[in-house]
């Protein structure tokens, strides 16, 4: 009986009843984070506004077949329509091709210092990784997918994620390193 | 399963947020009417009903001119028995016609104004409270097959009270708005308004300026809805702690729907009128008015009421130019402005549960915009006293956006025909 319990679906109906202001309204609401969510895998602000776009587009379209799952599902619903419509656009841009072809960075580091990083050094970071790599390491680690399903939504094999997502980890924990060490430096 | 660090790097990934281009909304609007994703937009905010149709506003004004003319010609003629709205609810051969006195009645539908504020007070309410407004076209249009009379003099009720006169004006729908029901003229207590009229016969310098807008706007919406309008704003669902969600836990697996309703303003006033070169004269004054409107959202057992009252302190400037004049009657057309500011309001919402009220919460509004109006028609004017006159102007206004986030009647319907009658200080030494 918690107003949390509620305010989403509250929210839905409202959305539901198909009134531009209030559209207007959730979506000055939710599109920070799912243009973040989109910047996370398109990388350059152009294709992350399309998707976005895109995304949106789709949501209101479909919202009267969204089925209620309990608070946040709205929201899990919208962040999974970003994800699948910047997945496509990766896909058509041609960008998950080359996810076999990137070079094995060895010597990394194992379990970087992330602490002290703010989100937004974070998603720079991110960012870095090429292509392939970032985008079996959002799914595993942001979207909390198994390497299975990232097989699915991608076309690949299961070990080729799982590897992919090693790599990943790898170049990922390099980078912050040099990062930190590029900002030692200038202090 | 996984390395402490990437969970951190979730986390903070999760925060991370990022404003899209600005442009993207507009573009994204343009999609959604394109695919026709917003249907409803037509229906539901009557695009229609931001225009008038001049022919209305001038046949209304022609008739409500005629009207008064035949009224102030015949001043003897009225029946005083007529003074007391109950004989006239009687003498009305149709029963949405009625003119009810409000008082002591009719207050479950909540129709009644809350007249605390004004001191002659009434009202006008062009439906029941809450006139079912049927949202498709077909009963839109099907206004002639309702019980609505058939010619606008039949609709237009009027009480006269000497020494003032009081004047209670329900106009026919304009085409513009949704059909209503039962229309219903409500005339309230009329004690405090003979005081005023007294008051105003010691001493002419502060006379009522009574004026009415024609129609009162009623829009029903599916879905929740709050006075801001917004669908739920979550500083409401703050403020109102449990009591959304007690609502809203009533009425799962149930259609809600929000009904807004903006009665009539009440507009009370000074005029005072300043004679330029032949014919033309400038007039100004002060007014008070003050806009209530009503929302519920949610279903008849469970639901939130707000009661918003907004009150209006404006100065109007017009230009009058007499077209003719006689020993009783003089007649003018006229165009102007008036600036109001809003200088006080509030919002009282009661929360309903199960039939139950659960919580009553009441807010300020802190929001007080200006809101300018321009506004030309015609009037007719009569001589009471020296050179205190009596004027009846119907006129079409037009209400600028206040670029607040206030809903009212001159957000809903910008252009509208009103009404307005009082007392004019003449300063012409004729």
């Amino acid at each position: 009986m918690h107003r949390e319990n509620y305010t989403e679906e509250i929210l839905l109906r409202s959305l539901l009843g198909r009134e531009p202001k209030v559209w207007k309204q959730w979506y000055a609401e939710v599109s920070p984070k799912l243009f973040s969510l989109s910047l996370r895998y398109m990388k350059d602000q152009d294709s992350a506004s399309e998707v976005l776009q895109s995304s949106f587009l789709k949501i209101f379209s479909s919202l009267s077949q969204f089925t209620f799952r309990g608070e946040g599902s709205l929201r899990a619903w919208a962040s999974r329509i970003v994800v699948n419509e910047a997945l496509a656009e990766l896909k058509r841009q041609g960008r998950l091709i080359s996810l076999e072809q990137n070079e094995i960075l060895e010597e990394a580091e194992e379990s970087p210092e992330v602490e002290t990083l703010s989100s937004e050094e974070i998603q720079e970071i991110l960012s870095k990784l090429p292509d392939g790599y970032r985008v079996v390491f959002n799914l595993y680690v942001l979207e909390s997918k198994s390497h299975k399903e990232i097989a699915g939504l991608l076309g690949i094999t299961q070990s080729t994620s799982a590897s992919q997502f090693h790599r990943a980890k790898k170049m990922l924990a390099q980078i912050i390193k040099e990062y930190q060490n590029a900002n030692e430096s200038t202090l | 399963m996984k390395e402490k660090w990437l969970d951190q790097i979730r986390e903070k990934v999760e925060n991370h947020s990022s404003e899209p281009p600005k442009e993207l909304w507009e573009e994204l609007e343009q999609s959604l009417l394109r695919d026709s994703e917003w249907p409803v937009t037509s229906d539901r905010k009557p695009k229609r009903n931001r225009r008038v149709p001049l022919l209305w506003a001038a046949s209304l004004a022609g008739i409500g001119l005629v009207t008064l003319a035949v009224y102030f010609f015949r001043p003897d003629a009225i029946d005083p028995a007529q003074k007391s709205p109950t004989i006239a609810n009687h003498q009305s051969s149709r029963p949405s016609n009625a003119i009810t006195p409000v008082t002591g009645e009719d207050s479950k539908e909540g129709s009644a104004l809350d007249t605390g504020n004004t001191r002659s007070s009434l009202e006008v309410e062009s439906t029941s409270a809450m006139a079912n407004i049927s949202k498709d076209k077909a009963s839109f249009w099907s206004v002639g097959e309702t019980n609505v009379p058939d010619t606008s003099l039949e609709r237009m009720a009027l009480v006269f009270t000497r020494p003032l006169g009081v004047l209670l004006v329900s106009s026919p729908p304009l085409p513009s708005l949704p059909p209503v029901k039962e229309p219903k003229v409500h005339y309230i207590a009329s004690t405090q308004g003979d005081r005023t009229a007294h008051e105003a016969k010691k001493n002419w310098a502060i006379g009522p300026v009574l004026g009415q807008s024609s129609g009162g706007t009623d829009f029903q919406y599916p879905g929740y809805y709050s006075m801001s309008g917004a669908a739920l704003p979550s500083v409401a669902l703050l403020e109102a702690e449990g009591a959304y969600s007690q609502v809203f836990a009533a009425n799962l697996d149930r259609e809600v729907e929000t009904r807004v309703s903006h009665k009539m303003p009440i507009n009370l006033g000074l005029g005072l009128s300043i004679p330029l070169e032949g014919r033309w004269s400038l007039n100004t004054g002060l007014t008070y008015s003050q806009l209530n409107s009503r929302l519920q959202s949610g279903t008849k057992e469970s639901h939130w009421q707000t009661q918003q009252k907004l009150n209006y302190v404006g100065v109007p400037v017009q230009v009058n130019y007499q077209v003719t004049k006689g020993k009783k009657v003089s007649t003018y057309a006229f165009a102007g402005a008036e600036v109001k500011k809003m200088v006080g309001g509030s919002q009282s919402t009661e929360y309903t549960v199960n039939k139950e009220s659960a919580q009553v919460k009441k807010v300020k509004v802190n929001e007080k915009p200006f809101q300018v109006s321009t506004r030309a028609g015609v009037g007719i004017e009569v001589p009471l006293y020296k050179n205190v006159n009596f004027f009846i102007e119907p006129a079409m206004e037009y209400h600028l956006d206040d670029k607040s986030s206030l809903q009212t009647i001159y957000k809903e319907s910008p252009t509208n025909f009103t009404l307005k009658g009082g007392l004019r200080i003449s300063l012409d030494s004729k």
